[in-house]
């Protein structure tokens, strides 16, 4: 398995990307993702559970 | 397109960040049009989009942190201190983007990175000035009291978010501002939120009038964001270091809202 089919396969383990078909842009995209950024993503996404689908509206509310 | 959970506030929306738009419409994954073409790997609007996409996957999960924070059933006791945590960052702002505006004019002549920073950052700086004192005015109005706002210091946790972009900024090198401003613009609040905010707080509509204008303003910041940021002049080690400072962002921001409820609960027992 290459290293871009290895990410997906952890993002989409973890929940963090739903689809696992990809056009080639799109693994364009993931191959930039470096191992130790999609850990930070996955140990988080671990952390703080799927996302309510009723809840898609509510944002953090921060802003500068 | 590139899916990522199922979002029901539109984050698939079709390419183009424009004026107009809702706010949920205009925070998307997909590259920007052309930008990965044949060989286009290593272009500037290829990094952008790399650089987008990251910081949107950073979105999502502090908006999962959110979901949880805004949903208690607590929030009215909690949300004075959130105010207090909100008007602490954001009177770290303008001084935060002036600093990393000084150092990106010292760099400027010699490193097209710096110089690209500075032009933003000076126009961004005029553009978020006196934001403080609307929002201080705001919580004046929702019942906080001037005088201890004025005088209380930054959180432990304003002060690592904030402090890590300092050391950037001086340590590394000023782009990674966009980090923390694509995390933290690039997920504006939106009008039906602060209105159900308001419903179960019981706080005045004049405690949400900057975050209103917020949640209106900042569709026109994202766009800038997102246009100057495909635009940068970045390096693999350039991409690393706004990536690393969008995910601290995200961290930071996931941190102060825990902390809200973590010491409430303290201060219960």
């Amino acid at each position: 398995m290459s290293d871009v089919q290895s990410r997906v396969k952890k993002l989409v383990d973890a929940g963090i990307l739903q689809k696992q078909e990809f056009t080639a842009e799109e693994l364009a995209l993931v191959a930039k993702i470096s191992d130790d950024e999609v850990d930070v993503l996955i140990r988080l996404r671990q952390k703080l559970g799927a996302p309510a689908e009723d809840k898609q509206h509510m944002r953090p509310n921060f802003f500068v | 397109m590139f899916a990522m959970e199922p979002d029901r506030a539109g984050c698939h929306a079709p390419s183009g960040c424009q004026r107009g738009l809702p706010v949920d419409k205009v925070i998307e994954l997909s590259p920007a049009p052309g930008s990965l073409g044949p060989g286009a790997e290593n272009s500037s609007a290829a990094r952008g989009s790399v650089l987008w996409m990251k910081m949107a996957l950073a979105q999502r999960l502090l908006n999962s942190a959110a979901q949880r924070f805004w949903s208690r059933r607590d929030l009215p006791q909690l949300f004075p201190a959130f105010l207090r945590e909100l008007y602490s960052l954001v009177s770290c702002s303008v001084p935060l983007m002036s600093a990393a505006w000084d150092r990106a004019a010292e760099l400027a002549p010699t490193d097209a990175l710096a110089a690209a920073s500075a032009a933003y950052l000076k126009q961004h700086i005029e553009e978020e000035r006196h934001h403080d004192e609307w929002l201080l005015n705001d919580l004046v109005a929702a019942g906080l009291d001037r005088a201890s706002l004025l005088r209380r210091a930054p959180s432990a946790n304003v002060a690592r978010l904030v402090g890590a972009q300092y050391c950037w900024i001086r340590h590394a090198h000023p782009a990674a501002l966009f980090g923390y401003l694509g995390v933290i613009e690039g997920n504006p609040p939106l009008a039906a939120h602060l209105e159900e905010i308001r419903a179960q707080t019981g706080y005045p509509a004049e405690a949400f009038r900057c975050m209103h204008l917020h949640a209106a303003d900042d569709i026109a910041h994202l766009e800038e964001l997102r246009t100057t940021i495909a635009g940068l002049p970045l390096t693999d080690a350039d991409e690393s270091l706004i990536t690393a400072s969008a995910f601290a962002t995200m961290e930071g921001l996931i941190c102060i809202l825990e902390d809200l409820v973590t010491r409430k609960a303290l201060v219960r027992e």
